[in-house]
Formats: C-alpha cells, structure tokens, sequence
C-alpha cells in the first residue's frame, strides 16, 4: 500500500480522534505523519494545513448560513491570525525541522495542560451582560431552544494579540490554532463558547491559506500526500462529530492526553536525535 | 446588523465555501482511486500548469491532487470576495478586504522565492 493510501486511512483516524476531543486534527496528524510515517516533518506541516483549510471551509459554510459564527469578530481577528500565518508560514521554511519537531512537542505538551486543567477546574469567564469595556453587542440565535442570545465582545485589543500568536502557531506547526483561539474568545473576550467554536473555525482557513501558499511556493507541500490527508481529515472530523455525543468526552480527554504525551516525547526524541 | 440579517448575507460565501469543500473533496478522491488503481504517483517539481492538465488527463493521482490542493488554498480568498460583495457599504467588507491583502502579501511573497 502506497504512502498516500496509508495516510488516507491514519487521517480519517485523526480526523476523526480530533472532532471528538474537540481540538481539530493536525495536532494529531502532523506526529502521526512525522513519527509512525517517517515524513519530513515540514511536508507533514505543509499537508496537515491543507487539511485544517478543507475542515475550516465545509464547516464555515454551515456556521455562517445558520449565522453561529460571528463574521464581524471573526474578521477583525481573522485581520491578526493571517498576519500571524504569513509570519508563522515564512519562520516555518526558515526554522530547522528538529527544532520545529521541539516545538511542536513543546505545543502537544502545552494543550495536554490545559486539558488537565480544564478537568480539574470549572472554566470561570466574564460574564456576557457585563457593561465595562467597550467591544460590540452581536447575537446568535441558540440551536438547542431557538432563543436569541446577545452577547458583547470585548477586549479586542488583547484578543487581536493572541491571535496573532495563534496565527503564527499554526504556520508554523500545521496546526488550526483553535486551542488557543477558542478559550481566549471565550474567557477573556466574554463571547459564547459556541459562537467562538464557530467563528475560530471561520478563522482557520484564511489563516493557514496565508502560511499553506507559503509552504508550497517553498516545495515543502507534497500534492500526493495532502490531497488523502485533507479528504482523510475532513472524513474523519465529519464522522467524529456524529459520534460525539455517543461517547464519554471525559475519557477521551484522558485518551488524548495520553497520546498527546507520548507523541511529545516522541517529537523531542527527534528533536535530539535528528 | 441583525442575526437575521447577517444569515441573508452569507449565502455567497457559504455557497463559495460549500462549492471549493465539494470540488476539492471530489479531486482528491479522484487521485484517491487512481492510487487504488496503481497509477503512478511521480510528481514534477512546482506548479506547472501544462504538467498539471497532463497529469489529469492521463490520467495520475499527481495532477488532480495538485488541483485539489489549489482549489483548497484558492476558496477562502474567493470567499472573502464574495463577503466584500455581500457586505459592501459595511464595516465588514473593509475587513475581509484587509484580510485579502494580507493574503495577497503572502502570494507575493510566495511567487517572488
């Protein structure tokens, strides 16, 4: 069986992992590829963002038509990801593949935290109707009792700052960046956790568009290999969403945790051995 | 802007959307039954677009591979498009305009290497 073909079939799988955990699939794709795949880990990236914008396109057509996804936020911010993704795509061709494969660890390490985090305390943040601050008033109708929620998005200053920092995370390492989109959005930013799921998904395909053109004017994007990986992915996150509520999310936390640390170490042991 | 307002105006950009996710799906799974099928998976360098046609004609996994990858970088720029069309007169058309530009720097850079 060809590269490809097995890469096709581990796609669908991550895909699949990462629609259910909640955090997309090139956290789990770009080891995959690189470890148990022996693929250059830059090519790996390169395909992994391809997949990122195929997820972020299917999806981003169901958010915006049933108006989930803010597009005015989303774009303000989107303003400061691309940017990020320019600069994280250009560091990406510069930076040396051990020490993009110790970031990378260094990231998986980073998100097993924060999950374990978020198992051991209830996430506080501000609350919606809160008058300080300046911001936005924007609305969403609630697809589970189709009421109105309006809401203010504040802070936008810090929250066009990290996402550019998750902008250039995600060129640089092939990721979505919604792990640090979506609790900054949500947290600091007062917006519904459902309105920043949608509107980081939105955001995630012009983004890793600016650092995918990148990648490839740079010969680092293998057409052969993407092409499974993006369909592989979006198969996989497409099925991963239908079972989701069939399955314990707290287990696959655990699940992820597990394979997020292994992978970890995995990618320093690359990162020091070459 | 209201939600009902802002739903009305997005049915560009989903189509956009919608319409690069089903072309570009339905490339790779070309290139994914001709691997099946054993063509070969030879690639030239960079993006010649002869070389493409020719792939895709023969045809190999490469060219409509290449082509679907091209779809997928191209649809959010053409969506943003659709978004200053749908929002001209809006705040968010200057935006997703900002946003093209930002894409467009990183074309530029992209085709000067």
């Amino acid at each position: 069986m060809s590269l490809a073909l097995i890469a096709f079939l581990v796609s669908i799988g991550a895909g699949g992992f990462g629609a259910l955990v909640g955090i997309g699939g090139g956290l789990i794709i770009v080891p995959v590829l690189t470890v148990l795949l022996g693929v250059p880990i830059k090519t790996a990236i390169a395909a992994s963002l391809i997949g990122v914008i195929a997820t972020s396109m299917s999806a981003s057509a169901h958010y915006l038509g049933s108006g989930i996804a803010d597009r005015r936020l989303g774009l303000l911010l989107l303003l400061a990801t691309a940017a990020g993704g320019v600069t994280g795509g250009l560091l990406g061709g510069l930076i040396d593949g051990r020490a993009l494969a110790l970031l990378f660890g260094t990231l998986l390490v980073f998100v097993a935290v924060q999950m374990i985090r978020q198992r051991a305390a209830p996430q506080v943040s501000i609350p919606h109707d809160d008058p300080v601050d300046g911001g936005f008033v924007s609305s969403y109708i609630e697809p589970s009792d189709g009421r109105e929620v309006r809401y203010r998005a504040r802070r936008m200053e810090a929250g066009a700052a990290v996402s550019f920092a998750a902008g250039n995370v995600s060129g640089l390492l092939g990721v979505g960046g919604g792990v640090i989109n979506v609790p900054t959005m949500n947290l600091a930013m007062g917006v519904p956790i459902r309105v920043a799921t949608a509107t980081s998904t939105f955001m995630l395909g012009p983004t890793a568009a600016a650092s995918a053109l990148l990648y490839f004017s740079a010969g680092a994007l293998d057409p052969v290999l993407a092409g499974p990986v993006a369909l592989g992915v979006f198969i996989g996150a497409r099925i991963g969403a239908r079972v989701s509520s069939r399955v314990s999310q707290s287990a696959l936390q655990l699940a992820f945790i597990a394979v997020a640390l292994i992978f970890a170490v995995q990618m320093f042991f690359r990162a020091f051995t070459g | 802007m209201s939600t009902a307002q802002r739903s009305v105006g997005t049915r560009a950009t989903s189509a956009v959307l919608t319409g690069g996710s089903l072309v570009s799906a339905f490339c790779f799974t070309v290139a994914i039954a001709l691997e099946i099928l054993g063509r070969p998976a030879t690639a030239p360098s960079g993006l010649d677009i002869a070389a493409v046609i020719g792939s895709m004609t023969v045809p190999e996994p490469w060219g409509w591979s290449t082509l679907g990858v091209v779809v997928v970088m191209l649809t959010p720029a053409v969506a943003l498009i659709a978004t200053v069309v749908e929002y001209r007169g809006h705040r968010e058309a200057w935006l997703a305009l900002g946003v093209l530009g930002i894409l467009a720097v990183s074309l530029g850079v992209a085709l000067l290497r």
